[in-house]
Order: C-alpha cells, then structure tokens, then sequence
C-alpha cells in the first residue's frame, strides 16, 4: 500500500518506467508494419496505415501519460524520472505483471501482450502491509488505482509539495493531452485520465487502448483467415547492439551498417531523454529558451526517432538468422548529467552532432535506406537548440 | 526609379491539415491525405517540377508575368516567362501554432531565384529556423486568413464557382475510375472522390487567401543585370521587398496559386 510520500514518489517513477516501456514497444510494432515501401497490394497498404496510426495513436496518447505522471512528479517534489530496464524482460522478471516486456514486430501475439497491458480491473485492489511497501499490480491500471488510493489517503503536505514547479500543459501535438494538477481532486483527475484512456470506465471500454488493441487483434484475425499477407515484417525482436546484464536475451546485430544506424537512433533517444527530462525538471531556462527546448524535442521524436525507427526496419539480413533491424531503445547505464542547463543543451547538442555525422557517413556509403529527411530533422532540433543556449 | 517584378502561378504543398500534426506523412484525421500509391507528404512548396501531381489538378508552374520598370511595362523583358524557383524545400512553418497560427505560416527557409537570358534576382535566406519565434521574423509571418477576390477566383477555376469547380474534378475522376482497372490507381481515386464528396472545408478553401509582405535585408540580395534591363544602374543598391498572396487553395490538387512581386526602389 502507497501511503507515504516516499512511497507515492516511487510508484510515480514506476508509473513513469511503465508509461515509457510502454511507448517503447508500441512504437517498435507499429514501425514493423510494411507500407507502401513492400511489395504488398494497394488494399493492404491502406488497411495497414490505418492499424498502423492505431497504434501509433495509442503511443502518443501513452506520452501524454508519461507527461502527466513528470507533472505529478514535479507537484510531488520529485524529479521527472526516465530511467527504464533494457529489453526484453520476460514476465515477473523485473516488473510485477507476469507479462513479457518484449520488443516485438506487429503480429498476433503482439498484440494480445499490449491487451494484457491495458486489460481493465475494476475489482477491489490489493492491498500490502509493511513500511516500505514494495509495488506489487497486475495491470498498469492496477498500479494507477493503488496511486489514486494514495492520493485521496495522504495528508496534503506529502502530495502538494510544490505548487509551483513548472508543469507542462502545452500542446505537443494535437493527438497528446498532458493534464496538469495544483490541488488533491485535479491530481485525482489525472489519474483518472490516464486510467480511462488506457483501459476505460466500468461497463464502458470503447475508445480505450484495451479496446482499440482488442478490435486490431480482431481485424487481423479476419485478414488472415481471408488470406491476407502477414502485416509486420520480419524484424528481429528485441535487437541489441551490446549485450546488457539487465535484459535477458535479445537478438544482436551483425551486420556494420545496422549497428551503426540503429546506434544514431539509441544516440537520438538518449538525447530526447535528457532534454525531456530537464524540460520537466524546474530549470532556469527563460520561458524561450523552454520553448527552443520544447521544439527540439518534437523535431527528435517527429522528424528523427519515428522516421529512423521505420527506415531501421527496411535493413535487412543484418543478424545472423538474416532478419531486419529495428529500434532497440537502448540505454547503456545510469548516466545523468549535471543539472546545469548550459551542460546539459552542450553535451546534447554535441552528441546530436555525433549521430547526424554517422547517418551522412551511411549515406555517403550508400549503406542502407535514405537517410536524408532524419538528418534534415536532426539539422533543425540542432538548431533550436544552439540558437540561444543557456550560458 | 522603381521597378517591379511580377509574378504568378500554381504551386504544390503537400502536406497534413488540422487536427492532424503538421509533420504527419500521411494525413489520419485531417482534411488532405497521401493516398494509395503516393510517397509520404514532405510539406515542400514546390513552383516547378510536383512530386506525384494528381489527375485534373492545375498545372504547377509559377513564372514571370511582367516587368514594370518606371511604372511602364516592358513589353518583351527578359526575364517574362521566366521560372520562379524556391530552392533549399522551403515549407509552412507553423508547427500547430507553436511558431505561427493558422493563416500565419512563415514561408521557410525563402530563397528565391528568378533568372532568364543573362538576368538574374536573387533572395536568400537571412534567418536560421529557431529565429522563427523571435520578433525578427515576425515581418515574414502571413497576415492571416482571408478571401480571394471573387474575380481572381472565377479566373482561376476556368470561370466556374467553387462548387462547380469541385462537381467537374468528380465527374473527371469518376470517368478515370470506370476505365481504370488497376488497384492502387482505383483505391487513389475512390478516396479522392470520397473526400470531394465531402464538401466542407475542401469547397471553403477554394476561398482562402493569405497575404505576406516583408523588406529583403542588403545581405540577403544578388543580382546580375548586365544590360541594365531593370533600369538600375546597381540593383542591389535600391530597397527590395517581397509581395504576394497565396491562395485558391486545392486540397484535392495539394495546389494553391500564388502571386505577387519582387520590388526594387
């Protein structure tokens, strides 16, 4: 049972690591599925665009999440926590729910792991003894009701530590709502949020993840059986450039060339990370200066993440058994940088630098998809972030 | 001694609309989309050469129209006819509202070149990208969202209104869908029918029109007039500004006209 400050912080952070574990693996579904890049019929590339932007959909909306829960995070006196195990984890391992953690391409036994992470529990809720108590739910929805039971129970001097911190309710896109909360009932709304939009009300899932998850792994069902071409291709699940001793297996990458992309893409993420990480953070960035952050940020995820992720995903033969590349969501290590802004804009800018110059070495070499749009988009964060850094 | 250059002609933009992010590739819940058989959207403005044009739309090709030199046009100047090139894929920057509203998109990066016979006009981009939301560039931001006169309209849609307009563009697809066997090019067609059909804010933005006027800075400017055809001894000397305005707007075509002038003096 969360009933303490500390512990209220902790299951945000757990909250957090799931929110983004989450968006993890949605994101590496949905840039397996083919599109007009593959050989597949016109009728097929619509009908999988349109399960494709499902998920894709589901993934933003999980970022409007995670964007809350850094809120809720900073209301609370805490730091946005990032910080996440590597793939794959298999159920129980790491996190309580007996799920696999696993980054898979887009297939049927994907997509009943992501209906098991959003299956709705509307029941009583567990309820532990001891101080600390560890977190134990089975269901992402199960972990937010437990915060929820905390939020309603604790005294308002251990939630509404700082009314002040600078909380994110800017639009980022117009398919993410980020809530933000000053008072006990507005943080009882977000939860409530989140929890309606992942698994939805009693008697009423329509619209919620659960359900959109539910009606595509129907979808596909019905595909298949009339025939139709398998939708995902034939990535390596969980791919990995160094093995690391917090995940249990994976496939590694062989071939130079898919090392080397996928190592800008983990090099772009890390960066993401830590300017997502001091953008919710109480810096001391002038209002404009957030801004250029904030804009740094979507070109990472808009116009380099999400295109790379999918340009990964057409290298083929590049393990051993001769499957295809794909975004590992790599992290190397604990690695937080000093709070100070200034360091923080250099180091990720010239780490930015780093990745663009080994995606025009790839191109140069002409090893792989075109790169051209992701170093275009790594051109112009780079340059949101240098025109008016911190000093 | 002024001299205007002038300019006019339809241009492509293929990009997503409201509510969908302005980066999305495809277009989902908006009111244009990259359909069966189409590369993804790339926001590019392009006045030559369209990628993936779509059946029945304008011709995309903005040219010089005339040259006014001394308030006279001169009839037969070299550079009539000439293409109006944007070079370095400029594109609406208005990220949703985060740098500009609707109607108030800057045109970035702008770098213009006209050039024909020995004469050349050039305007290069003076901004980087992270000045668009500084007060620096607010000269460059559209003046918002209003309404092509009616006689431009009638002219540029063949005389037709905009809802005739649209029933032609139909009746042309649905002749195209009968005689087309092939899956991609018919599953293309269906869903730009099914979106003109729709009506709504594809018919209105036949209306939309939106002005941009903004001086050119000394360092922004090349120019190369020999023969002094511009009648200017130096034409980098004189001030320049920039002059048009974008509308007409085709969503089916991913087209809009634009047109305007280079003035010097």
């Amino acid at each position: 049972m969360i009933n303490t400050h500390q512990e209220l912080v902790l299951a945000l952070s757990e909250a957090a690591e799931l929110e983004h574990s989450l968006i993890c693996q949605y994101l590496f579904a949905a840039y397996s599925i083919k599109n007009q890049a593959d050989a597949i019929a016109a009728a097929d590339v619509v009908l999988f665009a349109a399960w494709q932007e499902k998920i894709l959909n589901v993934a933003r909306q999980e970022m409007g999440h995670l964007g809350t829960v850094w809120n809720l995070q900073a209301l609370a006196g805490a730091a946005p926590y990032a910080g996440r195990v590597n793939f794959p984890q298999p159920g129980g391992r790491f996190y309580p729910p007996h799920i696999d953690f696993s980054l898979t391409p887009f297939s049927d036994d994907t997509l009943q792991r992501f209906i098991e992470f959003e299956r709705p529990e509307h029941g009583e809720q567990l309820m532990l003894a001891g101080v600390p108590d560890p977190l134990d739910y089975s269901r992402v929805g199960d972990l937010y009701r437990q915060i929820r039971q905390a939020v309603i129970a604790l005294p308002e001097d251990a939630l509404l530590i700082d009314t002040t911190a600078v909380e994110d309710s800017r639009s980022w896109s117009n398919n993410v709502t980020l809530k933000t909360a000053t008072t006990r009932q507005e943080v009882i709304d977000a939860i409530d949020f989140i929890i309606q939009q992942g698994e939805g009300t009693p008697g009423a899932t329509a619209g919620s993840h659960f359900a959109i998850f539910v009606t595509l792994k129907d979808e596909l069902a019905a595909h298949l059986n009339a025939g139709g071409a398998a939708p995902g291709r034939d990535v390596a699940p969980n791919p990995w450039m160094t093995d690391h001793r917090d995940a249990a297996g994976g496939t590694p990458l062989t071939a130079p060339a898919a090392v080397e992309a996928v190592s800008a893409f983990n090099l772009i993420y890390g960066c993401l990370l830590q300017l997502l990480r001091h953008y919710y953070a109480k810096g001391t960035e002038t209002e404009d200066q957030r801004d250029n952050l904030k804009m740094a940020s979507y070109r990472l995820m808009h116009a380099c993440l999400g295109p790379l992720g999918e340009l990964l995903t057409r290298m083929t033969g590049v393990t051993e058994n001769g499957l295809r590349a794909g975004p590992s969501f790599e992290h190397f290590g604990a690695e937080d940088l000093a709070a100070a802004p200034r360091a923080v804009w250099r180091v990720v800018a010239s780490r930015l630098l780093d990745a663009r110059g080994s995606l025009v070495a790839l191109q140069g070499a002409g090893a792989g998809p075109d790169f051209g749009s992701v170093i275009t988009g790594l051109e112009e964060a780079l340059d949101w972030l240098t025109a008016d850094q911190p000093a | 001694m002024v001299t205007s250059v002038h300019f006019e002609g339809w241009f492509q933009a293929r990009f997503a609309t409201d509510p969908d992010a302005y980066d999305d590739p495809r277009g989902h819940g908006g009111w244009t989309f990259a359909f069966a058989g189409e590369p993804d959207f790339d926001r590019v403005l392009r006045f030559q050469a369209p990628v993936a044009p779509r059946s029945h739309g304008p011709q995309i090709d903005v040219v010089v129209t005339q040259v006014v030199v001394g308030g006279a046009p001169v009839a037969g100047h070299p550079l009539i006819g000439a293409p109006v090139v944007l070079h370095d894929g400029p594109k609406f920057e208005g990220h949703n509202g985060d740098i500009a509203p609707d109607g108030s998109e800057p045109v970035f990066p702008f770098h213009l070149v006209v050039a024909a016979n020995g004469v050349s006009l050039e305007v290069m981009e003076w901004l980087r990208l992270a000045d668009l939301k500084r007060p620096v560039a607010r000269s460059r931001f559209g003046k918002g969202v209003g309404a092509v006169l009616p006689a431009d309209q009638r002219r540029l849609l063949n005389g037709l209104d905009s809802a005739a307009y649209l029933d032609r563009r139909i009746a042309n697809l649905r002749a195209d869908l009968l005689a087309s066997v092939d899956p991609t090019v018919r599953a293309n067609l269906t869903n730009r029918i099914a979106e003109l059909e729709k009506g709504g804010i594809v018919l209105g933005a036949l209306g939309f029109r939106v002005d941009y006027a903004f001086a050119v800075p000394a360092a922004a400017r090349a120019a190369t007039d020999p023969a002094r055809s511009l009648g200017l001894a130096d034409p980098l000397s004189p001030a320049w500004a920039m002059k048009w305005w974008m509308g007409c707007w085709d969503a089916d075509a991913l087209s809009g006209y634009i047109s305007g002038e280079v003035k010097l003096g």
